[in-house]
């Protein structure tokens, strides 16, 4: 507790009292901000999208945006007032005074320049320094982040570099003039997530050498690990403020204890993580609940077949030793899965987990029928799966669902809900609209919407409406297996509680079968029965969840594991 | 045809900048009002279109009526656009040489787009032969500027008011063509085909349902847009005597009338010239207009 100590006695490097932003003439997106950060203290803000995090973050810049109008009792950086500085005064500031990083490396860094260029620009505007001693200093700083082989990466672009080097690039970058501030927003949500702990221990290290850090995040458990206080924003305004510890811990306010509650890390299977109740009462309570339950359902209501009885059942999709390889631009073949295998039974959830480029989406699609393995074979309900011409697949595609982390990109962008999900429910042929709709509104009752969501377009939802509207098509075959390719990755914890909640819900109700797709050991952690680690293309290790998290035989899930982090100290 | 590229790709990146942006603020910004270059050019189109449909309202005077006392009137009350060497009345030529200029654009504009629709779909769904083929054969035609592609046609088949529109068409076809492959390519491999394919629809029906409509509909807007392209294409051709043929009153085979007279009775040349660049203004400003809903709306 660094900061604590520092706080009691220096100045702090950042003072905001009653900072407000509204834009244009609309409620103010930031209402009443006050925080303050002392040298070496990590302050975390915390909440979902849309609570006014980033453009608190952004105002301390002065990059809030032409209508937004800021006003505030203080705003201070190290005793000097930033309201109403010119533009050239933000100039001298931003760099010097206040690092920032972002989560986009890719986006936040010139893709035609090399990154030692980008670097030195920081130092060519605000120091007098001669070039060559710019380049030495260029590489002192890619060495203080980490970035292995400097000398190399310095004159590579940005494209050139992993999602983590860029991000160390960026950050070296940010750190060039040595800012008493670092803003990170986001700063790892991009990463896998051993990149994502070399990172955090970075800028460890540089909070241990005396820089504050103003650290937004929605992860809570990144927090847990790297923030010395807390600050919790809702709808503009900090609802609650403290030490990490006692925050997340011991959270005093409702709208805490929900977010906090919402993290999936560490908590066992089936336990809920959102306050939602479950869509199936709701369902009931409306009498509209058949839509979905199959003749044969009424066994699997409420009963989800335990782990036990899953093992006696006989799969319901499985892979053997699917290898599949791609030609690399270059012309080489490059083994995107090998001799992967895997059993999903009925009712339950095989976790897929595993680093960006190990072969997860691949795998998935080879289980949807979408690639032909080269060697190996998919077998879905005992029967031949993959070998097969899509013709005769096509008969039993009702049987497999898919759902995916842009819920966007995969419905029809002319089609509205109403439409995108008739379609589904129809299968494929024009089916009388009176008919459909009662379906309809049952089967958005099931995934807990409304029916006035069937006139809309899904670009006019939010992110967990349209992932919502996603697993309602993907239900509307009445499918035994679904295949989820990330499905929360892009949501926010609290939303991706809700998410993660629904689908354990209908496969209680519907005995569905998972193969559940993530990066996120903690989801993965709360949603599997089984679990299979990918590395490489290979499955690495699989078994039981429990048996794999508690003592992990492969080096690749134990350097997995010690990465993730977790909200318990 | 390279300008109608870039307002594809200005098209389709703006509804994935839109998508990314996401969120259900999206619908506000399509309610703004038309500017008044839009109702500027609603109204020119107005009057076109009346023009077009009943000349004989717009412009009362016979157009090919011939009076020689009358020749080289400048502008006035009783002949607002002047006269002509023979004693026409020019604003009734124009009116009526509206109805052919116009015809003749969107035939042409519809004969581009039937032809790009044809070669693009069979260069993005028929595999890869074919895709080579086409794509060797569109190169080869980009080779030519597109008036010059006209010329040899109209040079191969005679000249002539249908001749110059088929010509026009055929040459601005592979621009389209091009813009429908790239589409089409784009669409195809998106996820909602994909998603679509996992809910067991068969090819034919993904092609038809999701694939073609998506490729399609920034293509009508393009047209639009390619309506006033096609329109000073054609003009030019009857320029050069090409096109329509002497006395009718069509806009480019007046301009090349009256170009014998440019020094001396200016008017002769600058009505139809004016009604040429007001009219493929305002189809260019109302397209871009269009573009601009379709991409706020996604």
């Amino acid at each position: 507790m660094s900061g604590a100590a520092a706080a009691g006695g220096t100045e702090p490097v950042l003072r905001i009292s009653g900072l407000r932003v509204a834009f244009g003439s609309g409620t103010p997106v930031v209402d009443g901000v006050s925080l303050s950060i002392a040298p070496g203290e990590c302050l975390a803000l915390v909440g979902e999208s849309g609570s006014g995090k980033s453009v608190t973050a952004r105002t301390v810049l002065g990059l809030a945006g032409e209508r937004a109008t800021v006003t505030a009792d203080a705003l201070e950086l190290r005793g000097r007032s930033l309201l109403g500085l010119s533009d050239r005064a933000w100039r001298g500031i931003r760099g010097r005074e206040v690092g920032l990083i972002l989560q986009d490396a890719l986006a936040s860094l010139d893709p035609l320049r090399p990154v030692g260029r980008e670097i030195a620009d920081a130092l060519r505007l605000h120091t007098p320094l001669p070039p060559r001693q710019r380049g030495d200093w260029v590489l002192d700083l890619l060495r203080s982040v980490g970035m292995p082989e400097p000398e190399l990466r310095a004159r590579q672009r940005s494209g050139e570099l992993s999602g983590g080097l860029r991000q160390r690039a960026l950050i070296a970058s940010a750190i060039a003039l040595d800012p008493p501030l670092l803003i990170a927003d986001e700063p790892t949500t991009a990463l896998d997530t051993t990149v994502q702990a070399r990172i955090l221990d970075l800028l460890g290290e540089l909070r241990a050498a005396g820089t504050a850090i103003l650290l937004i995040s929605h992860d809570l458990a990144v927090v847990r690990g790297i923030a010395d206080r807390v600050a919790v924003m809702a709808e503009g305004r900090i609802v609650e403020t403290g030490s990490v510890a006692d925050v997340l811990e011991r959270p005093r306010e409702e709208y805490t204890r929900r977010l906090v509650r919402a993290v999936p890390a560490g908590k066992p299977r089936g336990e809920r993580l959102s306050a939602d109740a479950r869509p199936s009462d709701a369902t009931d309570a409306r009498g509209a609940s058949g839509a979905l339950d199959t003749p044969g359902a009424s066994v699997a209501v409420s009963a989800r077949a335990r782990p036990a009885e899953a093992a006696a059942s006989a799969p319901l999709l499985t892979g053997h030793g699917l290898t599949r390889a791609f030609r690399g631009p270059d012309g080489s073949r490059r083994l995107a899965v090998q001799d992967a295998s895997f059993e999903l039974r009925a009712g339950e959830t095989l976790g897929l987990v595993g680093e960006s480029g190990s072969g997860k989406t691949t795998l998935a699609r080879l289980a949807l029928g979408l690639l032909e393995p080269d060697t190996g074979t998919v077998e879905l309900d005992g029967r031949p799966w993959s070998p097969l011409p899509e013709r005769e697949r096509r008969t039993r595609r009702s049987l497999v669902g898919a759902v995916y982390q842009d819920p966007l990109a995969s419905f029809d962008p002319r089609l509205s809900v109403g439409r995108i999900l008739a379609d589904a429910l129809s299968g494929g042929r024009h089916a009388r609209p009176a008919r459909v709709s009662d379906e309809l509104v049952s089967l958005l009752a099931s995934v807990g919407l409304p029916p006035s969501v069937l006139a809309r377009r899904p670009l006019h939802l939010s992110g967990g409406q349209r992932q919502r509207v996603a697993i309602a098509r993907a239900l509307a075959p009445r499918p035994r297996v679904l295949i989820c390719d990330e499905p929360v990755s892009a949501l926010d914890v609290s939303v991706q509680a809700q998410v993660l909640d629904l689908l354990d819900d209908l496969q209680e109700r519907l005995g569905l079968a998972y193969l559940f797709i993530s990066h996120d050991l903690g989801v993965i952690g709360h949603v599997s029965d089984q679990v299979a680690v990918m590395s490489e293309g290979r499955i690495v290790e699989t078994g039981p969840t429990a048996d794999v998290l508690a003592a992990p035989r492969h080096p690749f899930t134990r350097a997995l594991l010690a990465a993730a982090p977790t909200l318990s100290a | 045809m390279s300008d109608l590229e870039v307002s594809a790709r200005l098209a389709r990146s703006g509804v994935e900048r839109r998508r990314a942006r996401g969120g259900p603020g999206g619908g506000r910004a399509a309610r703004r009002l038309p500017g008044a270059g839009e109702s500027a050019a609603a109204l020119v189109l107005l009057f076109l279109i009346a023009s077009a449909l009943v000349p004989q309202v717009v412009a009362p005077v016979d157009p090919l009526a011939i009076s020689p006392l009358e020749a080289f009137r400048p502008p006035s009350a009783a002949h607002p656009f002047g006269t002509d060497e023979s004693g026409r009345d020019i604003f009734s030529r124009v009116v009526h040489g509206t109805g052919p200029s116009l015809l003749l654009g969107i035939a042409a504009t519809l004969i581009g787009l039937a032809g790009g629709v044809v070669l693009g779909t069979a260069a993005g769904m028929l595999g890869r032969v074919v895709d080579f083929g086409v794509n060797r054969l569109l190169e080869v035609l980009f080779a030519f500027p597109g008036l010059l592609l006209a010329l040899f046609f109209i040079v191969i088949f005679g000249p002539g008011i249908v001749t110059a529109t088929i010509a026009v068409g055929v040459s601005t076809a592979p621009g389209y063509a091009r813009i429908i492959r790239g589409q089409l390519l784009t669409v195809r491999r998106s996820a909602y085909v994909e998603a679509a394919t996992v809910l067991g629809r068969g090819r034919w029906r993904v092609l038809v349902r999701h694939i073609l409509p998506n490729t399609l509909a920034p293509l009508f807007v393009l047209g639009t847009l390619g309506v006033g392209q096609a329109i000073v294409w054609a003009a030019s051709l009857s320029y050069l005597g090409l096109g329509a043929v002497p006395p009718a009153a069509e806009w480019g085979a007046m301009l090349a009338a009256g170009r014998t007279y440019i020094s001396t009775a200016w008017w002769l040349t600058f009505f139809p010239g004016l009604f040429i660049v007001l009219t493929a203004t305002a189809t260019t400003v109302l397209g871009r207009r269009l573009q601009q809903r379709v991409r706020e709306q996604g």
